[in-house]
């Protein structure tokens, strides 16, 4: 009478159980990777877009004042957008004041000749997530005739 | 021997009930059906896993579209800033209050002033302004396949707001200084503050060429 009556053993229990259990945790591994890697696409999309910003500023107060603009050298952080003017001093960007409270954005101006009549410029936007440090870098260089 | 065949099947009758009691036994232990607990077990794992999957699935797909707008945005924010940028740092000679004519020429001076007209060397006018659906409209012959006509630069998709094109001169005899500005986002009916976070900010100031 009893071995009519059917059921599951533990053994199959545990091996349906264990097969399952690898499948959620592989699938939710993969989808946590997958949102990771979407958030810092985000991320650099916008930092793009910040490092564009600081070009098309910098090249606007060149096209404006050549002069004034070749007595910035040395690194300057522009931690606030849209762009309004100049930081007070050089100097990397502090620790407590980045753009977005995320983004570094540095540039660094050196002006070529006596008088100059060239200025390299080399923009990185940095950040850092997930323990790793990504960069957006952009060089130019900027002449007095253009 | 009439007793004996009555006893026979009394026999008979009897085993047979005995048989159909036992079968009818077997049936109902084989019938078996889920106890409460069992019930409530599964319930129980399915209201814990169901919102942790969908939690999942939905932030990814929120993430997604957070990602496609934005990058909307961007490709035509880019598109916009590089088309005006271009057509009035190339083609651009003078620049007028309205339909050009020889006495509304401005950016003569260092004031900044409004800047709405463009006429090119062949005389040629174009503009950009904002029109009435939020989007960047350019009237000119340079992007139009050399007829006057109309060019939307955005797509319905993304409105422009703080759209500014405004000149000036740094000195007498200099090329003017014109500044582009504007502020590009995702058209969207929603009101979740994340969903309306795309917004970016466009700058910047070019010089005529071929002033």
């Amino acid at each position: 009478m009893n071995t009519n009556k059917k059921s599951f053993t533990l053994i199959e229990v545990l091996i349906f159980v264990s097969i399952l259990s690898i499948f959620l945790v592989t699938a939710s591994g993969v989808t946590i990777a997958s949102l990771n890697n979407l958030k810092i696409q985000e991320h650099k999309i916008l930092a793009v877009r910040y490092a564009e910003e600081l070009l098309e500023w910098l090249r606007g107060e060149k096209e404006a004042d050549w002069s004034r603009f070749t007595t910035y050298r040395g690194t300057y952080c522009f931690n606030s957008s849209p762009i309004t003017s100049w930081p007070t001093k050089a100097g990397n960007c502090l620790v407590n004041s980045f753009l977005n409270n995320l983004y570094k954005r540095e540039v660094n101006l050196t002006p070529q000749g006596n008088p100059t009549y060239q200025v390299n410029v080399s923009i990185i936007v940095s950040w850092q997530e997930l323990g790793h440090t990504y960069q957006v870098p952009i060089n130019s260089i900027f002449t007095i005739w253009e | 021997m009439g007793v004996i065949k009555t006893q026979h099947l009394k026999f008979k009758t009897q085993s047979l009930n005995k048989k159909s009691q036992e079968q009818l036994k077997l049936c109902k232990n084989l019938k078996r059906s889920f106890t409460l607990i069992e019930i409530t077990v599964v319930i129980a794992t399915v209201v814990l896993v169901l919102p942790a999957l969908f939690t999942i699935v939905f932030s990814i797909l929120q993430q997604q579209v957070k990602i496609q707008r934005l990058s909307i945005v961007k490709r035509e924010g880019d598109y916009i800033l590089s088309i005006i940028q271009n057509t009035i740092r190339n083609y651009a000679e003078s620049i007028h209050s309205d339909i050009p004519t020889n006495d509304n020429k401005i950016c003569e001076s260092t004031t900044l002033v409004n800047a709405s007209y463009f006429k090119d060397k062949f005389g040629n006018w174009f503009r950009f302004y904002l029109d009435s659906n939020d989007s960047i409209s350019s009237q000119s012959s340079i992007l139009n396949n050399g007829s006057q006509g109309l060019v939307l630069l955005n797509s319905p998709q993304t409105k422009i707001s703080n759209f500014s094109i405004q000149c000036y001169q740094t000195a007498l005899y200099s090329p003017p200084v014109v500044n582009i500005g504007f502020t590009i986002e995702y058209k969207t009916a929603s009101l979740r503050s994340d969903e309306k976070a795309t917004s970016l900010t466009y700058q910047t100031k070019i010089k005529l060429r071929s002033y």
